[in-house]
């Protein structure tokens, strides 16, 4: 039973390491932009499916074209960023909203449409699927382990970068105060295409990791969307530690959810964490 | 230069909080609708089809389930995209006081009612308070994990869904064999909400309402109880969406978890109430009446609902509404009466 509960535990922090870029990302454009992308499951879903596609035309393996399914997904999150939310920047609350929830509905079922709603699996490649190395008893699978690892690795870049390159202190300066940082001459509009292109690049690189643990198909985006709105809503947005830290806490609850009780009760518990965010939320009182 | 433009300005507020909806009613206006009450109730006396019909019916449960998600979406410029877990309540509430207890759907629908008015009560005191994002992310979730929930409560049917025991024609069980009884259920439901929806925005409750949209920081310091009367428009929402599916489970007489709680429900109210115009009673049906039977037409005549290109669709028209016509159709048009108005030199536009 310890064993068990372990194993779960090591299989969600390595999980979560994953689902913790999506979540990151999802914060940095709602801190930048205030604009909380309901689309964001439907990039990762996307980005699965350009990692498929690069495997199956190209032969790349997932851990060879994950620079290229970044890039693409970057230019992607540049495209939204100037066909969608520009020209709505300053329109009230409702219109973002329903402009990115519309686009995880195109998304989700162009690709449907386009692919059909068949799961698939991604072909053989260099790491392999079921190899796995044992540190006391436990498995740590290569691929889950090696998605951890990345997604670390960018997470820590992503948080330097923030801390200390003059793009990231403008980044965070937007982030706290728009009108003020476009005063002081920073370009906020350059800096708001930026947090589209990273945002959105990290699902490139979940994406890229994803396809190799998960099976493939349009249906799985709005679980991440979910997951990182919990991890977001505990982490706090406008940081990258919060939401990083809550989305591996919530990578090990799903798994222990999903192992000791029901796998169809993993979203639900989800939920209660959300819930219970935003209870913390409404008692310190962040009123609008 | 990507300054949040500031959108309060005195004139703004004047043409969008107080006028020109708080007022009484115009003979304009109480023509039309008794005109258009006078169509609907004609139409399935002309017209006997049982697709027609079908089609008429589904596109007035429609036209109130945007109606009730206008109270918030319009109204407050909330995003509430968990209107199919009020629907499924209600239909859910009206099937079980049939099936498990042997009441009327109509107790039924009573507690449904209630049900939904009570979630909407704690969703809104959870999240009403913080900045609306987290309100819309709380609707997004809790919106889909309401068929997880109820495929596992075994005593209702879980995966299966449930049934409705056949009585014979009466209004007490809310059946009858031919769809026409039906029709005209929902169209009173309809002409209620109508009435309610009308009556909110002429009155006082919709003045706050549109304040609060408009400014909640300011409606707060002129004393609106900003958290009070969203929870009281939300619970409005709630309240109006669960009827409309207490009504539709008797019309099907089979629901199961995958129907009634499908996310497609509510993108669909979200569209209807886009697509005519966000806030206005007139959008909600005019949305209907243009969205549901063109769905229905293709889908029949195409089979074009198997690979979800009618959600790609509807997902691409919501982004295009949104940035180029967010006012929808009521507000192209009443944009063309204003601008007639003024060419002509109208007393009203001079003001």
């Amino acid at each position: 039973m310890i064993l068990q509960i372990s194993q779960a535990i090591v299989s969600g922090v390595l999980l979560g390491g994953i689902i913790c870029l999506v979540a990151i990302g999802l914060s940095l454009i709602w801190g930048v932009m205030d604009v909380v992308n309901f689309a964001q499951g439907e990039f990762v879903m996307l980005a699965m499916f350009v990692t498929l596609g690069f495997a199956q035309f190209f032969g790349l393996d997932p851990i060879l074209s994950m620079p290229l399914v970044v890039v693409v997904m970057a230019c992607t999150g540049v495209l939204t960023y100037q066909a969608v939310i520009k020209p709505i920047v300053g329109a009230p609350l409702l219109m973002p909203v329903l402009a990115t929830f519309g686009l995880s509905l195109l998304i989700r079922y162009t690709i449907q449409g386009l692919f059909s709603a068949n799961f698939r699996v991604m072909p053989q490649h260099i790491v392999d699927q079921t190899a796995v190395f044992t540190i006391g008893g436990l498995y740590f699978p290569h691929v889950t382990t090696i998605g951890f690892v990345t997604a670390i690795l960018c997470t820590g870049a992503l948080w330097f970068f923030l801390s200390n390159s003059e793009t990231g202190r403008a980044m965070r300066a937007v982030a706290q105060d728009r009108e003020a940082a476009a005063v002081v001459g920073i370009n906020v509009e350059r800096i708001q295409r930026l947090a589209w292109a990273i945002g959105i690049g990290l699902t490139g690189v979940a994406g890229a990791l994803l396809s190799m643990i998960y099976q493939i198909h349009p249906g799985v985006g709005p679980a991440f969307t979910m997951l990182s709105f919990a991890a977001v809503a505990l982490g706090g947005f406008r940081s990258i530690i919060g939401p990083a830290v809550a989305a591996i806490a919530l990578g090990v609850v799903q798994v222990l959810v999903g192992t000791l009780w029901k796998p169809e009760y993993q979203d639900v518990v989800i939920f209660g964490f959300l819930i219970v965010a935003l209870i913390i939320l409404a008692k310190q009182g962040k009123r609008q | 230069m990507t300054i949040q433009k500031s959108t309060t300005s005195v004139e703004n507020v004047k043409r969008e909080v107080i006028a020109p909806e708080h007022r009484r009613f115009s003979r304009t206006e109480w023509i039309t609708y008794l005109g258009l009450l006078v169509v609907l109730l004609l139409f399935p006396i002309v017209i006997t089809e049982p697709f027609v019909l079908t089609v008429a019916i589904l596109t007035l449960m429609y036209a109130t389930l945007a109606l009730g998600w206008n109270f918030t979406g319009g109204l407050m410029g909330l995003p509430l995209f968990c209107s199919a877990l009020f629907f499924g309540l209600g239909a859910y509430a009206a099937m079980t006081a049939d099936t498990n207890f042997g009441l009327s759907p109509w107790i039924g629908l009573v507690i449904g009612v209630l049900t939904s008015m009570a979630v909407a009560w704690i969703l809104g005191a959870l999240t009403l308070r913080l900045d609306g994002h987290y309100f819309g992310v709380a609707t997004f979730v809790v919106g889909a994990i309401a068929i997880a929930i109820f495929n596992n409560i075994s005593s209702i049917g879980g995966v299966q869904g449930m049934s409705a025991p056949i009585h014979d024609s009466e209004l007490y069980y809310m059946q009858w064999q031919q769809p026409r009884p039906y029709y005209y259920l929902f169209l009173g439901l309809l002409v209620l909400s109508v009435m309610l929806s009308e009556t909110i925005h002429r009155g006082r409750l919709g003045l706050y309402l549109r304040a609060i949209k408009h400014n909640a920081l300011g409606a707060a310091h002129l004393g609106v109880r900003v958290t009070r009367y969203r929870i009281f428009a939300l619970m409005i929402s709630a309240g109006v969406t669960s009827v409309a599916g207490s009504l539709y489970a008797s019309y099907v007489l089979f629901i199961d978890p995958t129907t009634v709680f499908a996310p497609e429900i509510s993108v669909q109210i979200v569209i209807i109430a886009l697509l005519g115009g966000l806030g206005y009673t007139a959008g909600a049906l005019i949305g209907a009446a243009i969205l549901i039977p063109l769905g229905q037409y293709l889908n029949a005549a195409l089979g074009f609902s198997g690979q979800g290109w009618n959600l790609a669709i509807f997902g691409l028209a919501v982004i295009l509404i949104v940035i180029f016509r967010p006012t929808g159709i009521v507000g192209v048009l009443e944009d063309a009466c204003r601008l007639r108005e003024e060419k002509a030199g109208h007393p009203e536009a001079r003001e």
